[in-house]
C-alpha cells in the first residue's frame, strides 16, 4: 500500500503539485494522465524523493516520512525510502559504460553489496524477462531504444522494489518500438508489480492500468477505472484532453 | 648549411639535450602532472560539492594561479620564499610550482566534465538506491573521465613544454642543457633548434599515447554520445 497525503510541491513561486493525495493498493497499476506541465512526472518524482515535497507526508508499506518545507528529511530516511521503489525514465538513463547485465547488477553489487556472482545471476533472470537475455554482454549505444527501455525496466526491478514508477516509459519511442516495451510492462502487472506510470500513450495506459488518475495544474480532476476516466470522463476538461489523445487506436486493445 | 662543425655539435649536443630531458623534464612533467590532478580533483570537488565557504576558497586559488603568470610563480617560490625563510632547492621548487598550477588547470577540466554528464545520470545512479559518492565514483566520473582526457592529455604536452620555464630557476633541464651548451659553441640557432626537435620528440611520443588512452575510454560510448 503506497499513501500520498496532502503532496505539495512547489519549484520557486510556482506551485507544481497542490495537495495529491492518492492511495494506490498493492499489486495495482495507476496510470497518471494530463497535459504536459501538469504535475504527473513531479508527482512520481516525489514518490522515490528525487524530489523532496515541501508538505504532505508519504508512506510505503511500512515506511512512513512527513515533510516539512523548513527541514530537509535526513538522508538516511531518504535512502531507504527510495530503495524500496524502481524507476524507469522517459529517455532510458542506462549507464553508458557499463553492459546491459552490468547495468541490471549495478545497485545490487553497489547499494545491497550482493557479491558479483549472485547479482548478475539475480541481473540474467530479469533480462531474460524483459527478452533481452541475450543482449547481456551489450553496451547500451548497441541497443535500440525499445531493448534500452526493457534494459532499464530490469534495472529498476533488480533490487524487487515495492513500487515501480514509470515516467512517461514510452514517450522516446515510435510506436513498433513503444509496442515491445508495452508487452513488457504489461507482462509485469500481470505478475502483480505495483506501478505507477505517467504517460500519454493510450495504449499504455489501456493495456496495463486498474486505475488511471487525471492530473491538471498540481491537482487531481478525476479518477476512476480505466473505462471511466478514459471513455467516460466526467469532467469537460479530462474530456476534451482524453479526445486530444487519439480514441480508434485504443479501442481495440482494452480489455 | 651543415658544415662538419656544425654536425659534430649537433651529434654530440644531441645525447646531453635527450639526457636531461629524461632526467629532469619528463620525470618533473609526470610528478607535477600526477599532484596537479589529484589536487586540480579537490579543487573541482570542493567547488562542485563543498560547502560555500569551501567552494569560495578553492575559487578564490583557481583565480590567482589562473591569473598570474608561471614564471613569476616559480619566482616567487624558488626567489622569494627564502626571504621569509622557505629555501627550496631547485627542482623541488619547480615541481611545486608545476602543481600548483596545473592544479587550478586541471581543476576546470575536472569540472566542466563532471557537469557534462547528464543530470539524467546522477537520477538513474539515485534511482537504483546509491549515495551521491557512489554515483560520483561509479556512474559520474567513469563518465567524466572520457570527457576529460583530451584537455588533461593537452595540459600534459603543454606542460612538458612549459617545463623549460624552469632553467629559469636553476633546474638542469632539457633547455638548460641547450643552452649551456650554446653558450661554448656560440651556435644558439643550432642548439635551439636542436631542442626545439627534442621537445617535438617528447610531445609526438605523448600524443600517441594520449590517442591510444582515448580510444581505450570511449570504447563503449557511442560516437555522437547518444544516451
Amino acid at each position: 500500500m503506497i499513501e500520498l497525503s496532502g503532496i505539495v510541491k512547489k519549484f520557486g513561486d510556482t506551485i507544481v503539485l497542490q495537495g495529491i493525495d492518492l492511495s494506490i493498493p498493492e499489486g495495482s497499476v495507476t496510470v497518471l494522465i494530463g497535459p504536459s506541465g501538469g504535475g504527473k512526472s513531479t508527482l512520481l518524482r516525489c514518490v522515490n524523493l528525487l524530489e523532496i515535497p515541501d508538505s504532505g507526508s508519504l508512506k510505503l508499506g511500512d515506511t512512513g516520512i512527513g515533510f516539512d518545507a523548513s527541514m530537509r528529511p535526513r538522508r538516511d530516511e531518504v535512502l531507504r525510502l527510495r530503495r524500496r521503489t524502481g524507476m524507469v525514465f522517459q529517455s532510458f538513463n542506462l549507464f553508458p559504460h557499463r553492459s546491459a547485465l552490468r547495468n541490471v547488477s549495478e545497485g545490487l553489487t553497489a547499494v545491497l553489496k550482493w557479491d558479483e556472482e549472485r547479482a548478475e545471476a539475480r541481473a540474467m533472470e530479469l533480462l531474460e524477462k524483459v527478452g533481452l537475455a541475450h543482449k547481456a554482454k551489450s553496451y547500451p549505444h548497441e541497443l535500440s531504444g525499445g531493448q534500452q527501455q526493457r534494459v532499464a525496466i530490469a534495472r529498476a526491478m533488480a533490487h524487487s522494489p515495492a513500487v515501480l514508477l514509470c515516467d512517461e516509459p514510452t514517450s522516446a519511442l515510435d510506436p513498433e518500438l513503444a509496442a515491445e516495451v508495452v508487452t513488457v510492462l504489461k507482462k509485469l502487472a500481470d505478475e502483480g508489480v505495483t506501478m505507477i506510470l505517467a504517460t500519454h500513450d493510450l495504449r499504455l495506459a489501456a493495456a496495463v492500468a486498474h486505475e488511471v488518475v487525471f492530473i491538471e495544474n498540481g491537482r487531481i480532476l478525476e479518477s476512476g477505472t480505466p473505462q471511466e476516466v478514459l471513455f467516460r470522463p466526467r469532467s469537460e476538461r479530462a474530456a476534451a484532453f482524453v479526445a486530444t489523445l487519439g480514441h480508434q487506436p485504443v479501442l481495440a486493445v482494452v480489455r | 648549411m651543415l658544415d662538419g662543425r656544425l654536425f659534430d655539435i649537433v651529434i654530440d649536443a644531441f645525447w646531453p639535450i635527450v639526457s636531461a630531458g629524461l632526467v629532469f623534464t619528463i620525470p618533473l612533467s609526470l610528478l607535477s602532472f600526477t599532484f596537479g590532478l589529484g589536487l586540480g580533483f579537490a579543487i573541482a570537488l570542493a567547488r562542485l560539492f563543498g560547502t560555500p565557504l569551501l567552494a569560495r576558497l578553492a575559487g578564490f586559488y583557481v583565480w590567482i594561479v589562473r591569473g598570474t603568470p608561471l614564471l613569476v610563480q616559480l619566482f616567487l617560490i624558488f626567489y622569494g620564499l627564502p626571504s621569509v625563510g622557505i629555501v627550496l632547492d631547485a627542482f623541488p621548487a619547480a615541481l611545486i610550482g608545476f602543481s600548483l598550477n596545473m592544479g587550478a588547470y586541471m581543476s576546470e577540466i575536472l569540472r566542466a566534465a563532471i557537469q557534462s554528464v547528464p543530470k539524467g545520470q546522477w537520477e538513474a545512479a539515485y534511482s537504483v538506491g546509491m549515495t551521491r559518492s557512489q554515483a560520483l565514483r561509479r556512474t559520474i566520473l567513469p563518465q567524466a573521465a572520457r570527457t576529460a582526457t583530451p584537455p588533461l592529455g593537452n595540459s600534459f604536452i603543454g606542460l612538458v613544454k612549459d617545463t623549460s620555464l624552469a632553467a629559469a630557476i636553476t633546474v638542469p633541464e632539457l633547455f638548460q642543457s641547450a643552452q649551456r651548451i650554446a653558450a661554448t659553441t656560440y651556435e644558439p640557432l643550432t642548439l635551439y633548434a636542436e631542442a626545439a626537435f627534442v621537445y617535438l620528440l617528447f610531445s609526438s611520443g605523448l600524443s600517441s599515447l594520449q590517442t591510444r588512452l582515448e580510444r581505450k575510454l570511449g570504447r563503449h560510448v557511442a560516437a555522437e554520445g547518444s544516451r
